[in-house]
């Protein structure tokens, strides 16, 4: 079923208008990617989502369901989670209780406390430092606090906001292992990345988002090819022939 | 051939020219600002209200003095009340019979003998303005690096301070155990203050005198206040107040800018205060609290933050309020308590209220429209942020207190 | 100087006693500046309406008992009207916080900094003159608050402690501690911190930051009620104008322990009592009516803002990015 569908969705932070009609399809089980420069839209797409920003126009349907007009708590309710840019962990606290926001809009302790065993199953890194405070950490430990602080929502949806910003390559590459191996076990992922060789490389489907439109629209793979994304995202001036 | 010649074609400055709808608004109060005395002769009450209009002379001067400060270089001060107090009572010890030295000296501006001490009032009306402005210049130094709140609260304890050494640096009621002179005559008021004389005349309780020299010293002021609006200097505090961080990048020297804000504003509120100490002849601290300091931020509020006319306006109206409508509407209170027998509105003593008043206008003005009745057009765009970008931007550039961090 | 010397231990538990009142004030300054960034200056106000409420219903209630006992109070009465005070206070003062943060500072949430500090100063001068306007237009110009226990003086370990001061010593650390619970252990507290370092993604884990606001709001309010009933019961007296005052101080004990800090507030009110402590102590001793505490107070403030602005502890406010 299709998980995330974007409609005609326009929006605006204040008198700009940040997206200009834009379309988007996130089948389950599916990894997504969004490539786009800065100020494309990419990061309104995501808090359009999670209800942070509202939508002038168009309609945001998870699972069935219009979202668009959804309070944040409403929509991690809904089985959306987010892992937003630059991390963004509460540095004065600790990993533990990080941890245990993820899961605020949750009441059922028990299995709360199954998902954070199984966080720290997922990474052996965090359980080490449970008690310390976040802000502490390596700028790739805190990238992974982050995904696992959203998987304590139990999300069916994670959406991920320039996972691999700021890290080193190794990390980038755990972090991309990750993003696949919770694919496996069943989230649907929706990623916005500028780093479109590792994106495209894990995604199913992507689109290239520039000026708020969309532009482009196609499976990773064919993407990978695309003059286009090759010419603006991969750096390379390729003559296709 | 005749050549024509033409009569000269009357043509007022340039300025005047460009700003017509100030020229008229000013020129028009001018005319009425001048004959206004002589419009009261009928009434028979002459002197009351000359009186209570050179107090709301006394309100334009200090709400200008803090519009230069708050409105015009965006620092919130909340006691500016100490500048008015520092021009009052450096006046009044210098021109009074407070001291009485056994000595006695001559001189054109300051002369002293066993029955006080004479400072030229003209004199020192410049000289306490600028030991005003000076204070100005102390205050401001330790505060430049911080931010709007902190700012406030700073100056908060600056009035507070200077209020509390006013009062303890007089006998009061107190045994004065350090055995410390009598300076300021603490809580007992420091009276005897002497009143000036122009020419023929003499100033003493006609209000009619201080009227017009309160006028003259507020045109003054008004003057010197549009000077620094339109000037390099006010042009410097509107790219402080929106931008430090880019207005220092463009060569601004932010330290001077805020210090010149300081004390220009302290500067005007001497002026003031010298004004009233001799008018009463005496000065007290209860003139100088923090509900008078936060009074004259209503006045600048009111009337429109960072606007000139606005200011004077705002301070107009609070006078108005405090002089004749308070006492109107407890008038009718009262009346409309006997009459209906509610004793609440018989012993009601609005005149108690204006405080409350000035609150509630503090936070209808700022909810409902902050630019004020009269905006400086400036102001209202930034008060009204258009974006929400816009506004991060302004409020990035407070300076941030990190954990641990200076 | 001997004097001073000699009654030093008894001016120290003095000290104790004012600077766990202004702890328990600092408090909602410290909660509030750090999720909100705003001086809430209307908060002193807020702590001498709990002295005003409490003091309302005390007499309403206990009327008849506190005037026939010169305001003594024994036994189960005794323990009824303790608990009578610090309800009424909680739920008043409870209550007035919200409603000033929902209607007077919620609405310029996404204006320029200028406006809700002015507003704060509005609201401020509204409450207390509100006051005054009843004090005098009733005729109660002095509030006499009822003492409830019998005033006499403790000798414990060569101190002399005021049986007043045994109030303070009870109640306002239960009150401490309860806040230390509620914001490190709750879910509550948990959103609170949250919010104070990151709104954005507070509001991301699906956190209702209104609520949480508001919920602050009304726990400083609380605490500053509760300690308006304590000072109320430790000075006898209460009146429109003690909130200005204690507030000040309040908030340089805020910003002396840290600003945002919860344990740097109660630290700073403790330091602020004691300093207030010691130099009214040398004023008495140097003769009467001096007041130079509170000159000494502001200067206290004004020192830590300019030279150390993030104050003993370390402040605690939002993270920029």
């Amino acid at each position: 079923m299709t998980m995330l569908q974007f409609n005609g969705v326009h929006t605006y932070y204040g008198p700009i208008h940040v997206l200009k009609g834009v379309n988007y399809r996130v089948e389950e089980g599916e990894i997504v990617c969004l490539l786009g420069a800065n100020g494309a839209g990419k990061t309104t797409t995501m808090k359009t989502i999670l209800g942070l920003v509202r939508p002038t126009e168009g309609t945001v349907v998870f699972k069935g369901q219009e979202i668009g007009k959804m309070t944040p708590s409403q929509v991690v309710k809904a089985g959306i989670a987010p892992v937003p840019e630059g991390r963004r962990v509460f540095s004065r606290m600790s990993v533990s209780e990080n941890l245990e926001l993820g899961a605020y809009v949750r009441s059922d302790h028990k299995a709360i406390a199954d998902d954070m065993s199984r966080v720290f199953d997922l990474f052996p890194r965090l359980k080490e430092r449970r008690k310390q405070l976040a802000g502490l950490m390596s700028g790739g430990e805190q990238q992974m606090l982050a995904i696992g602080r959203a998987m304590m929502a139990r999300p069916t949806l994670l959406i991920m906001d320039e996972p691999s910003m700021g890290l080193s390559p190794i990390f980038v590459e755990r972090v991309f292992d990750t993003v696949q191996s919770i694919n496996k076990q069943g989230v649907t992922i929706f990623m916005v990345e500028q780093n479109a060789n590792m994106a495209l490389t894990i995604a199913n489907r992507g689109y290239v988002l520039q000026n708020g439109e969309v532009v482009l629209e196609n499976d990773a793979a064919s993407l990978l090819q695309s003059e286009l994304v090759r010419k603006t995202y991969l750096g390379e001036a390729i003559e296709v022939s | 051939m005749a050549t024509i010649v033409r009569a000269p074609q009357y043509r007022l400055p340039a300025w005047f020219q460009n700003n017509r709808r100030l020229t008229i608004g000013w020129g028009t109060t001018l005319i009425i600002a001048l004959l206004f005395p002589l419009m009261l002769n009928p009434t028979g009450h002459i002197q009351d209200i000359t009186g209570d209009v050179v107090e709301g002379e006394i309100y334009a001067m200090l709400a200008l003095g803090l519009n230069v400060v708050v409105g015009f270089a965006g620092l919130l001060d909340l006691g500016y009340a100490a500048f008015f107090a520092i021009g009052a009572y450096s006046f009044g010890m210098l021109s009074s019979s407070h001291f009485l030295p056994s000595s006695s000296f001559s001189s054109p501006f300051i002369s002293w003998g066993p029955n006080g001490i004479h400072a030229n009032f003209w004199f020192f009306l410049l000289a306490c303005a600028m030991l005003a402005a000076l204070f100005g210049l102390i205050l401001g130094a330790p505060t430049l690096r911080l931010r709007g709140d902190y700012l406030a609260i700073v100056t908060l304890g600056f009035g507070e301070i200077v209020h509390k050494v006013v009062v303890n640096l007089g006998p009061g009621s107190t045994i004065n155990a350090f055995g410390w002179p009598d300076i300021t005559g603490g809580t007992n008021s420091l009276d005897g203050i002497f009143q000036p004389s122009f020419g023929p005349v003499q100033f003493s309780t006609d209000q009619v005198p201080w009227y017009y020299l309160g006028l003259g010293v507020l045109a003054v002021i008004i003057v010197i206040a549009y000077s620094l609006q339109n000037s390099r200097l006010g042009r410097a505090w509107v790219a402080m107040r929106e931008d430090e961080l880019a207005a220092a990048c463009m060569g601004i020297n932010l330290r001077n800018t805020k210090l010149l804000a300081f004390s220009m504003g302290a500067f005007f509120s001497g002026f003031a205060g010298v004004v009233q100490g001799s008018r009463l002849t005496l000065v007290d601290p209860s003139q100088f609290t923090f509900q008078i300091s936060i009074s004259i931020l209503v006045m600048v509020v009111l009337g429109g933050i960072g606007s000139v006319p606005g200011v004077v306006l705002g301070a107009g109206i609070i006078a108005l309020l405090q002089f004749y409508l308070l006492h109107q509407l407890n008038d009718w209170m009262h009346l409309a308590g006997t009459t209906a027998n509610i004793g609440l509105l018989q012993h009601i003593d609005l005149t108690q209220a204006q405080y409350l008043i000035f609150g509630i206008m503090l936070v209808i003005m700022m909810i409902f429209r902050r630019e004020g009745l009269i905006p400086s057009s400036q102001r209202r765009r930034e008060l009204r942020p258009a974006d929400e970008s816009v506004l991060a931007e302004e409020n990035q550039s407070l300076y941030t207190v990190r954990s641990g961090e200076a | 100087m001997n004097q001073f010397l000699q009654s030093l231990p008894d001016t120290l538990v003095q000290g104790l006693a004012i600077g766990m009142m202004y702890a328990l004030i600092a408090l909602g300054y410290t909660l509030v500046y750090g999720i909100l960034e705003l001086i809430n200056f209307a908060h002193g106000d807020v702590f001498m309406l709990g002295g005003l409420f409490s003091w309302a219903a005390l007499q309403h209630f206990f009327g008849a008992q506190i005037g026939a006992n010169y305001g003594v109070l024994g036994g189960g009465t005794l323990v009824m009207a303790i608990i009578l005070a610090f309800l009424i206070a909680t739920v008043s003062c409870g209550g007035v916080g919200f409603v000033i943060e929902r209607f007077a500072y919620r609405p310029l949430r996404n204006a320029p900094k200028l406006a809700p500090l002015v507003t704060a100063i509005g609201v401020s001068f509204i409450i207390e003159n509100a006051v005054l306007v009843w004090q005098t237009g009733t005729g109660n110009m002095e509030l006499t608050y009822p003492s409830l226990i019998n005033q006499q003086i403790i000798p414990v370990l060569g101190l002399h402690i005021p049986s007043k001061a045994i109030i303070v010593f009870v109640t306002a650390p239960i009150l401490m501690v309860g806040l230390l619970y509620l914001v490190g252990n709750t879910r509550m507290g948990k959103a609170m911190r949250a919010t104070a370092q990151d709104q954005e993604a507070a509001r991301m884990m699906g956190i209702d930051v209104n609520r949480v606001i508001s919920f602050t709001f009304i726990v400083g309010s609380v605490l500053a009620g509760c300690a308006g009933v304590i000072y109320a019961l430790y000075y006898n007296s209460i009146d429109y104008s003690v909130g200005f005052l204690a507030g000040l101080k309040a908030f340089t004990a805020a910003v002396l322990g840290g600003i945002g800090n919860i344990r740097g507030a109660m630290l700073g009110g403790l330091l602020v009592g004691e300093v207030e402590s010691i130099v009214d102590s040398i004023d008495a001793s140097q003769g009467v009516g001096l007041q130079w505490a509170e000159p000494a107070v502001f200067l206290v403030l004004m020192c830590v803002l300019i030279f150390r602005p993030t104050g003993l502890l370390g402040a605690q406010v939002v993270d920029k990015a």
